[in-house]
């Protein structure tokens, strides 16, 4: 196992995970001294029923004190917005609430958070709290209850918030951020759809492969990576096929909270830097690119990191298959299975899980991605952060490379990657 | 690795390691908007020169150390602590740093609680989830002479323990110039008992996939560094890898149900006067032994975590268990003149008869009288369990 | 016990450290004025920041600064070390002198420091990236391929960096450097 000559691990949110995980709130809350707090949360999960499942959960703590839902908005918008905090933020004051439960994915946690600064750092507007590390207090007790498992955006410290009116994207960071609990309960994600589940799944998966090959790696993002990649790829076609398989469900929301505490530390590479660009210029869903793309991620950095993309053979195939397998033909063999993977999801969901940038559609059939809109991805993923914790190097002719095989799905030609010097040093 | 049921996990510190990872404390510091941390120690830290390098790792920056007390003795009170408290506050400090060393670690929690939570009775929080608030920033900084217990969720003060999450440190500083050890014996003895911790967190009945993970990053580094550890004691990168092992061990400790290696080393420790460490190297073997003889399933990720992909692939399930017993003991014999048996030690064999009837009052339910004898017996005449 | 036996302890300057950062910034500084000049890649990175670009990489918490930013005839401009009345849109801090110092005897290259989290971004990312890729670009220049491929992730190929154009490009910005 690699030490690196210097790395930062924190994961400061606790955990609770389990069928029944959600009774646990209350007492967390009361432990907390709060006892008012108010659900946020998007039209999606409220359409889904599951605010009921958490209030439901909401009975009567120990010693004759109870938790009552101060309030509850269930209308945040897919793309979190400063007025739309603000707006939270006055009916959680007014009602005298005392911490905030989200419940949702990505954007209703970063709204949440947005919330959080309002409430407990006082002012009306959130601009002076932007940046890095401009939160220095501890705020209102957060609760995450992610509905879907994938984002992992429960273990992160980032908050984006956009100011439509001024066009820019707010970034917030700082540990403070963090929720103080993420509780992971199978029945929130029972009902997500197959070809969601897939593609939810996926992006969970890449966080973890990204986590354990990409430059910023440690210890601890390694054994837990490793362990998310087990559990998701164990149980990530039964819950595709069989949505109410609960056991399958709560083994892939673990999966997903390990893969975000490994990649919240370790920063990922390329795959979400063109996955980030793809979702910006074409509206692509997240998990969809990330899917496509984790292959070819993983067979550009071939040459400098071979060495690790063996090790994820085991936890995707199981021992045997790693026995098996010559040392050498192991990192083929892993992406291999990834692509079978791919494949498998494919069929299970009915082609609605796409394989390659070409097949993917929206709701109206049309093709999302069009071959002409290539180079305007690859310029975007110019300017994405994250390629800077890849292993090997990308400019805009190696984007444009990688993006041309991802949309007909062809394995990555590895003798069109230009090459850097072999080993990297962590 | 089946998924659990349930599972709960918490840990509040940050781990910063590697070089220079003390200039970074400023930076942490001012995260909580502090500025200025009262430094606490023992005589022994500060003579070899690590408290000289804090100093100097700070410089440049807006951090005052409030003061550098480095008077902590082994088994401290709550005298010491309330002095400290005083000095907390004339000085007027805001956090808290605590410099290697379990007494100091202890001291600094102590005191941490009571300038916290404003108060000058500190036994009141004695007992588990007394704690009701976040307490001001408390950094740990790993040294040569760190024991692996000081980044866990609890204190220990006069022999009696305070146990709250709020206790974990806020950072865990390793920094490669403080953690290398001199002396071989004290490598081994630090290492196993992280491994020990590591081991019975990995081992429980009760898969926790959290704990898991870092039991086996700490398993791992011990497996691979110990030798030379203790060949060359002294060596800056296995050090550093040993201590990071010791903190990940006692981070995955703080999460899991205390074991029976645990429970039997303290009430061993307690009535015959041995340090509590080399308890837990006795009878880690032992434990394992016991394990295997009552049929208990045993998790073979303990072979994956030791020896890696290749050679739990290809060693046959039903054999895992023994082949990472083997190499326990394979890890153990390279200890040299260090002692294995109680009986070489010189514990009187009536005494353990005591010893497990602690163990038991002490864990309740989750140990039973025979096991603890069985487990005591053999570990005292050196004999194997199967 | 007597307190007095415990002082309190004021943080002091390592003055060589932090002189030998000032130098290596301000020639770095005058070498992104230059390079932004008379090489064609450069040119074009800088061409995409907007009018108002200011940069400031600094050493937290006191400093040296080196600031570069966008003149009004929108210039590329090394604008000094005072970040006082300057308008800065993008921080790069280097969270202390002593990853400074790892940083720039280059034991520490920008993308391992990246990566070691020596480093704190504040402000657009796009422009950051921008940022890194010309520090790699600099790198390349100034520096012997010896030491330079020590650094960076991948060292440019004749199909992307022709020698002519690199030694043409060496030449001049250490003319500019130094006139």
């Amino acid at each position: 196992m690699i030490l690196p000559g210097y790395y930062e691990f924190c994961c400061r949110v606790k955990t609770v995970s389990g069928h029944r995980a959600l009774e646990s709130i209350p007492e967390a809350l009361l432990s907390m001294k709060a006892e008012c707090p108010m659900i946020i949360s998007d039209k999606g999960v409220a359409g889904a029923g599951l605010i009921k499942i958490v209030t439901d959960a909401m009975k009567p703590g120990k010693g004759g004190k109870s938790v009552t839902i101060g309030a509850a908005y269930d209308t945040v918008l897919p793309d979190s917005d400063i007025k739309m905090v603000e707006e939270i933020a006055t009916i959680y004051r007014a009602k005298k609430c005392d911490s905030i439960i989200a419940i949702g994915g990505g954007s209703v946690l970063d709204t949440a958070k947005g919330v959080n600064i309002l409430v407990s750092l006082g002012g009306n507007s959130l601009m002076h709290y932007a940046g890095a590390g401009a939160v220095k207090k501890k705020l209102k007790p957060l609760v995450a209850v992610p509905t879907t498992s994938g984002t992992g955006s429960e273990m992160t410290l980032v908050a984006v918030i956009a100011d439509h009116d001024r066009h820019v994207k707010l970034p917030f960071t700082s540990y403070f951020l963090l929720p103080d609990i993420a509780v992971l309960d199978s029945r929130m994600t029972r009902t997500l759809p197959p070809a969601l589940t897939a593609s939810t799944g996926m992006d969970a998966m890449t966080h973890a492969c990204e986590a354990y090959t990409c430059l910023a790696k440690n210890p601890l993002s390694d054994t837990t990576a490793l362990a998310a990649i087990q559990l998701i790829s164990r149980n990530i076609l039964k819950a595709v096929k069989k949505g109410d398989d609960m056991e399958s469900r709560l083994a892939l929301a673990n999966g997903s909270a390990l893969a975000g505490m490994a990649f919240s530390n370790s920063m990922v590479g390329m795959v979400h830097t063109i996955g980030h660009a793809t979702g910006g210029a074409c509206t692509v869903p997240h998990g969809t690119c990330m899917s496509i793309l984790l292959p070819y991620g993983l067979e550009y950095n071939l040459h400098k990191t071979a060495y690790l993309t063996a090790d994820l053979l085991y936890p995707l195939a199981g021992p045997e298959v790693y026995a098996a397998t010559p040392g050498k033909e192991r990192p083929a063999k892993a992406i291999a299975c990834i692509r079978k993977l791919n494949q498998d999801l494919y069929d299970a969901t009915g082609g609605r899980h796409a394989r390659c940038l070409k097949e993917v559609y929206d709701r109206d059939g049309k093709q999302m991605v069009p071959k002409e809109a290539l180079p305007a991805i690859a310029r975007t993923a110019m300017g994405d952060g994250s390629q800077f914790y890849n292993p090997e190097e990308l400019d805009y002719n190696d984007f444009m490379t990688v993006l041309e095989y991802a949309w007909e799905g062809a394995p990555l030609d590895l003798k069109k990657v230009i090459k850097g010097k072999k080993r990297q040093k962590f | 690795m089946k998924s659990p049921d349930y599972f709960e996990f918490f840990s509040q510190a940050k781990i910063m390691s590697g070089n220079k990872a003390m200039a970074n404390i400023p930076v942490e510091l001012d995260g909580f908007d502090a500025r200025k941390p009262l430094v606490i120690t023992t005589r022994e830290v500060t003579r070899a020169g690590l408290g000289k390098k804090l100093v100097k790792a700070l410089y440049d920056s807006n951090v005052v150390i409030g003061a550098i007390f480095d008077e902590v003795p082994h088994h401290a009170g709550i005298s010491q602590v309330r002095d400290l408290v005083k000095l907390f506050r004339d000085r007027g400090c805001d956090s808290v740093i605590a410099l290697g060393g379990g007494a100091a670690a202890d001291v600094a929690k102590c005191v941490n609680i009571m300038v916290s939570e404003k108060t000058d009775d500190l036994l009141q929080f004695i007992g588990e989830n007394r704690i009701t608030r976040h307490l001001k920033p408390f950094i740990y900084i790993a040294t040569a002479y760190s024991t692996g217990y000081e980044v866990a969720n609890n204190a220990t003060i006069e022999g009696r323990v305070i146990k709250s999450d709020f206790l974990f440190p806020d950072v865990i500083c390793i920094d490669k110039s403080m953690v290398a050890v001199k002396n071989s014996d004290m490598v081994l003895e630090g290492a196993m008992v992280a491994f020990a911790q590591a081991v019975e967190a990995a081992d429980m009945p009760n898969d926790n996939p959290v704990v898991d993970a870092y039991a086996h990053a700490a398993i791992r580094f011990i497996y691979q560094n110990l030798r030379k550890g203790i060949r060359s004691p002294g060596d800056k990168k296995t050090g550093m890898a040993l201590a990071n092992a010791a903190a990940m061990g006692a981070v995955a400790f703080s999460n899991s149900p205390q074991g029976i290696v645990h429970l039997v080393s303290k009430a061993l420790a307690s009535v015959t006067g041995l340090s509590e460490s080399f308890c837990k190297v006795v009878l880690l073997p032992y434990s394992i032994e016991l394990k295997l003889s009552k049929k208990e399933p045993f998790r073979g990720d303990l072979l994956l975590a030791m020896a890696g992909f290749e050679t739990f692939a290809t060693t046959p399930e039903k054999d895992r268990p023994h082949v990472a017993l083997g190499l326990i003991r394979q890890l153990l014999a390279e200890g040299g003149k260090y002692p294995r048996t109680l009986k070489d030690v010189k514990v009187a064999k009536y005494r353990l008869d005591e010893a497990a009837k602690a163990a038991v009052e002490a864990g309740g339910t989750r140990v039973k009288l025979k096991e603890c004898m069985t487990l005591l017996e053999h570990a005292w005449e050196g004999k194997t369990i199967l | 016990m007597n307190i007095n036996n415990y002082p309190e302890i004021q943080p002091k300057t390592k003055l060589i450290k932090k002189i030998y950062v000032w130098i290596i910034l301000f020639v770095f500084g005058r070498a992104f004025e230059a390079a932004a000049k008379v090489d064609k890649s450069a040119k074009e990175e800088f061409a995409k920041m907007p009018a108002d670009f200011c940069f400031d990489m600094c050493v937290l918490p006191n400093g040296p600064h080196m600031i570069i930013g966008k003149d009004e005839k929108g210039k590329v401009r090394y604008m000094g070390w005072n970040p006082r009345g300057k308008k800065i849109t993008l921080w790069m801090k280097i969270k202390n002198m002593e990853s400074a110092i790892l940083m720039f005897t280059f034991q520490e290259s920008s993308c391992v420091a990246t990566a070691r989290d020596r480093l704190i971004v504040d402000g657009d990312i796009p422009q950051a990236c921008g940022i890194l890729r010309l520090m790699n670009l600099l790198e390349t220049l100034l520096l012997p391929k010896l030491v330079t491929k020590l650094g960076v992730k991948r060292y440019p190929k004749w199909s992307q960096f022709s020698p002519v154009r690199k030694w043409t490009s060496r030449l001049l910005t250490y003319i500019r450097l130094v006139a």
